[in-house]
């Protein structure tokens, strides 16, 4: 019989009924995540298993450690995965005899552990900062903080290479709580896949290996045929000797060079039958024999004898041969004939000695720059030029460029530059240098500088030649001076010629014309007539005559210094000119001096003469006085004379002509020409100054300067 | 017009895994691409997610969003490492993103896209929206997109997440990565139709939960008792159990009437739980004092059964059309929680197969998150705990 329940028992039974239900839910997810866990497990043994198919594939240890990185984050769902390797020769050795090999197993459980694994890691900059994986292309940030320490495990490798590598995976700090920490199913799974990587880089290297030393086997043949054809067909002498020095083996081009047979040879020592007492061969025979005592390497010429006695010179190399315990084995000695290379450079050498002699003797300085290898070396005629001894390369060529005087250094280092970049190929340059070792003295230099070129066209060197022509410059400059003194005094005499010719012939053709009139005039009258005509050209021509004379006299005699009478000399000078003044010239003088001075009395007079006389000749007709004023001044060491006129002046444009020989300023002028050209030779040698102050229309005033010299004493010319 | 192509992959390179997402939907044309939607899971590092899918689609706006799993033509996938991507060409779409959204401003910021998405066009049709699934109100956040666009406008789309352990989600827009973040796609095409529909297949079981103390979406109060502790020891959990530990089995079922249940194949609406803090339950919506909330457990039969209901409403209401391209959000409680790998691949079999032109699957973007939209009773409304179809067709 059922039993009768209460409301409350009823209701109680209800409520556990209600939880059981409800809590049955989490029980079947229980149930769900272990299936689901057990899904997991089979998926990452199927990832496994496809990580060991495509590891099988990998041919290379790059793409297969590629592999490993990208399957341990697929495989144990971490963040980052990487693989380094650690060389032993940068301190890691402790690594792989340290039983710290695996002690992060236990990471997850003990921090400790973890903490000083990551420390370890840190320190010898595996991560933090940069890590940069096997694929090189990919480089990853890692800062050690963002690490989430307690989810690192890793692993190291020794593979047999010559380090060791470390494999590990993480996740950051940031998503650590959307991944498990790992446990021991973890840490098994993860020990089975470092083991498979073990077995595939350890099958992968073991591969290699053989692979390469079966290429090394197959590489060694083909060397050892290749030298074989080497040694038989090179044209140098070979002998292979034993390492006693006995003869094992020649090829045949000793033979040919020699004269020997292999037979005739082996066994015997190279130096009893080869060597000869050439004096040139006695330091490379010692060097030869102090290498092969010790057992090295050498490289020498020396002078050898054939079979029938010739003797020849050869470039010999021995070398060594050593099994792996470092035993000496054989020699191996290659000679190569060089005769006639060693007759060329001795010729060459010959003619190097001369060519030296001879730019000594022409006192030629020579230079070289080597741009390639940065050298500069000179000649002694260029080392005592520039007076220095010992300078070194770089010196030699500051001491070049210091002594550039400056006004010729920029287009100097506009030619080199063109040269040094191969845009010339020649260059010829004068240019001064002041040497600072020689108390600054100032010389001149021509420099011709040539590129050298390689086969690319690129400059490699420049040579060049420098000579001193300081005396020849200055010689040609005296030279040009004075040719051009000559081509000024050459176009004067021309001009000085053909104007005499001229105002000569002037009035000579002027006589002969009316003489032919007065022998057809009958007319007395007109007779007389014709005879004042000629009468006036002969007086023209005498008074071109005077000048001339005046001139040549100014130019042949001395500077004579006598004492005279200034106002009497112009009274006179006066006096004589009154013929060609009328009634309106007023000639006035002014004495502001005494009148007793010391002066050069024929050049006076003319000088005097000649001014006045242009200050009476041009005078202006429409004057109603003309005037001609001469004033004496001076002072302890001058003379000022001023000569001024009201006349006709001289127009701006013409004033510095006037002074030119047969200049005439006006149209109405009766001169020659030739009256101021001689006033300013006269000053000139007096070593006065003439100022000349015209207007035209106005007058004239002409101001000179004479310096005061005693009786008997010269004035040197300027 | 627009155009779709997707692809999806697992790859533990981010970079690679984008080229070659690309490269499989677009062959060498990837350049082209205007849009590019990826879904990737949490394993990977979402900069370098945008910044590679930036470079290589220098022209295209990109958005990505994390999840528990992807879905795509090629199959279902649930790792660490999956990336799943839509690319789509066409200029009739526009695109605005927020970020520092949660449950308390979820309506505001919502607003504030919705305005500034219509301001850029007028004729949008249809709001692809992704937020953080993690704290946030979704109610709201429809409520204000329908404020702006009228509730005609279909709602479709997922809240990000992680692999389920409620601690971070990842949303990106362009180059610029955020957890709390949102974005919201209208698109415009207008010879493009939708057809959204989401099923559970979960039943109630015992007595309701009554919510006795809330404010706004937070649950602080059952049966007068702190909300956290009385669920855990109504689901049987000890202390200190997370919201990790809750989701596959703590599904919260709200009633719903009876025209509503007989088109939904289930009498109970699901929701979630993706926070606690204390006793303080962050729920996926609003929720009111006196609501009676159920707790659930699964019937696989019903499930199969309301996936295949589900696929032949659609397909009916579709009229024959072709499908264009179908986004696919899922429940990651759905995932390999609730079912072995091949018991899921049948199920998603089932739901993709239909759907196929010409023999072949259409682009297809799904994602296991936290929570889906799809309309209901022909409201836009929010679901968790389902799977939910978002079929485009001309």
């Amino acid at each position: 019989m059922e039993e009768q329940l209460s409301y409350e028992e009823l209701y109680k039974k209800y409520q556990d009924l209600h939880l059981r239900v409800t809590r049955f839910s989490s029980i079947e997810q229980a149930l769900i995540n272990a299936r689901d866990k057990l899904d997991q497990e089979l998926v990452l043994y199927k990832k496994l298993n496809d990580f060991n198919s495509q590891g099988l594939k990998s041919k290379e240890i790059n793409q297969f450690l590629k592999l490993v990185v990208e399957s341990v984050i697929d495989i144990f769902e971490v963040e980052i995965g990487y693989v380094t390797f650690q060389p032993f020769d940068e301190g890691h050795k402790l690594i792989s005899t340290n039983n710290r090999l695996v002690c992060v197993e236990g990471a997850g459980q003990n921090e400790r552990q973890v903490l000083e694994e990551l420390d370890f890691l840190i320190d010898h900059n595996i991560f933090g900062g940069k890590i940069k994986l096997f694929d090189s292309s990919e480089i990853i940030d890692f800062l050690p903080e963002a690490f989430f320490s307690s989810c690192l495990i890793s692993k190291r490798l020794n593979i047999g290479l010559f380090g060791e590598l470390v494999i590990a995976c993480g996740i950051g700090r940031k998503k650590a709580a959307n991944y498990k920490a790992f446990d021991s199913r973890s840490l098994t799974l993860f020990t089975v896949f470092v083991q498979q990587i073990e077995a595939y880089l350890s099958n992968m290297l073991a591969v290699k290996k053989n692979k390469e030393q079966l290429e090394l086997i197959s590489k060694s043949e083909l060397e050892l045929k290749k030298l074989s054809l080497i040694a038989t067909r090179t044209k140098s002498g070979v002998i292979i000797s034993d390492k006693y020095g006995k003869i094992e083996w020649v090829n045949n081009s000793f033979i040919e060079t020699t004269g020997y047979t292999l037979e005739e040879v082996k066994g015997r020592k190279p130096k009893e039958f080869l060597q000869t007492d050439d004096p040139l061969s006695e330091n490379a025979k010692k060097e030869l024999s102090y290498a092969l005592a010790q057992k090295k390497a050498v490289e020498v010429i020396i002078q050898n004898t054939n079979k029938t006695g010739g003797l020849y010179y050869i470039q010999l190399e021995i070398t060594p041969i050593f099994n792996e315990e470092q035993e000496l084995l054989n020699f191996i000695a290659i000679q190569k004939d060089i005769s006639e290379e060693f007759r060329y450079k001795k010729q060459l050498e010959n003619i190097n000695s001369r060519f030296e002699l001879i730019t000594q003797g022409a006192n030629i300085g020579i230079w070289e720059n080597d741009i390639i290898n940065h050298k500069t070396a000179w000649n002694d005629v260029l080392m005592e030029l520039y007076g220095v001894r010992d300078e070194i390369d770089d010196a030699l060529y500051d001491v070049w460029k210091d002594s550039i005087h400056p006004d010729d250094f920029v287009k100097l280092n506009n030619d080199l530059q063109e040269l040094y970049t191969g845009k010339i190929s020649i260059t010829d340059s004068e240019y001064r240098i002041i040497l600072k070792k020689k108390d600054n003295k100032e010389c001149f230099v021509r420099s011709l500088a040539i590129a050298e070129k390689d086969e690319n066209n690129r400059v490699i060197r420049i040579l060049g030649t420098t000579v001193d022509i300081t005396e020849a410059h200055y010689a040609e400059q005296r030279l040009l001076e004075k040719n051009e003194e000559l081509i000024k005094i050459n176009g004067e005499l021309d001009q000085f010629v053909y104007s005499v010719s001229h105002d000569l012939r002037s009035p000579l053709l002027s006589i002969k014309g009316i003489l032919s009139l007065i022998n057809t005039s009958e007319n007395e009258e007109e007779r007389l007539m014709y005879l004042s005509l000629i009468a006036k050209s002969v007086d023209r021509l005498d008074t071109t005559v005077l000048e001339i004379l005046d001139y040549s006299r100014n130019a042949r005699l001395q500077n004579i210094i006598t004492e005279l009478n200034f106002k009497e000399l112009i009274d006179n000078i006066f006096g004589d000119l009154a013929y060609i003044a009328d009634e309106n010239v007023d000639l006035r003088l002014v004495m502001e001096c005494p009148e007793m001075v010391h002066m050069d009395k024929p050049r006076m007079d003319i000088l005097m003469k000649n001014l006045i006389s242009n200050g009476i000749k041009y005078r202006r007709q429409s004057n109603e006085v003309s005037y001609v004023e001469v004033k004496l001044q001076s002072d302890s060491e001058h003379f000022y004379i001023t000569i001024s006129d009201n006349g006709e002046g001289i127009k701006a444009e013409n004033q510095e002509k006037v002074f030119d020989m047969f200049y005439r300023a006006s149209t109405t002028s009766a001169g020659t020409g030739l009256g101021l050209y001689i006033c300013k030779d006269i000053i000139s040698k007096l070593n006065g100054k003439m100022i000349l102050m015209s207007e035209f229309s106005k007058g004239t005033v002409i101001k000179l300067t004479l310096p005061k010299i005693n009786k008997n004493e010269s004035l040197s010319p300027n | 017009m627009l155009n779709f192509f997707s692809s999806s992959t697992r790859m533990v390179n981010t970079a690679r895994g984008v080229q070659e997402c690309l490269e499989a939907a677009m062959g060498s044309d990837y350049a082209k691409s205007d849009l590019l939607i990826f879904h990737a899971s949490i394993g990977h590092d979402f900069e370098e997610l945008v910044n590679e899918a930036a470079r290589l689609a220098p022209k295209a706006r990109i958005v990505a969003a994390s999840c528990c799993g992807v879905v795509g033509r090629e199959g279902v996938s649930e790792s660490m490492k999956d990336i799943a991507l839509m690319a789509v060409q066409g200029k009739e779409f526009s695109m605005v993103s927020c970020d520092q959204i949660y449950g308390l401003n979820s309506y505001e910021k919502s607003l504030d896209m919705a305005k500034t998405l219509k301001a850029q066009d007028a004729n949008i049709n249809m709001l692809y929206f992704l937020a953080s699934g993690i704290d946030i109100a979704n109610d709201q956040c429809i409520k204000a997109f329908e404020e702006v666009f009228g509730s005609e406008v279909t709602i479709f789309g997922a809240t990000s997440s992680d692999n389920m352990k409620g601690n971070i989600s990842y949303q990106a827009v362009d180059t610029t990565v955020t957890e709390h973040g949102a974005y919201l796609i209208g698109f415009s095409d207008p010879t493009l139709k939708i057809e959204t529909q989401a099923t559970h297949g979960f039943v109630a079981i015992g007595e309701p939960l009554v919510v006795t103390k809330s404010e706004g979406h937070i649950i602080k109060e059952f049966n007068g008792k702190p909300a956290w502790s009385e669920y855990l020891n109504r689901l049987g959990l000890v202390n200190g159990s997370t919201c990790g530990d809750t989701i596959p089995i703590g599904a919260l079922g709200e009633k719903l009437n009876a025209q509503l249940a007989k088109e939904y194949g289930n009498e109970h609406l699901l929701r979630v739980v993706t926070k606690h803090e204390g006793d303080d339950m962050h729920y996926a919506t609003t929720i009111k004092e006196g609501t009676e909330l159920w707790l659930t457990t699964r019937d696989e039969e019903l499930i199969f059964s309301e996936m295949d209901r589900m696929v032949q409403d659609i397909k009916d209401r579709m009229k024959g059309s072709d499908t264009v391209a179908v986004f696919h959000a899922d429940c990651l409680a759905r995932g390999r929680f609730l079912f072995n790998r091949i018991i899921k691949e049948e199920l998603v079999g089932k739901m993709q197969f239909p759907f196929y032109v010409n023999g072949e699957c259409p682009p297809w973007l799904g994602m296991y998150g936290f929570g889906e939209f799809a309309r209901l009773g022909g409201e836009n409304e929010y679901h968790n705990y389902t799977t939910a179809l978002y079929v485009i067709y001309r």
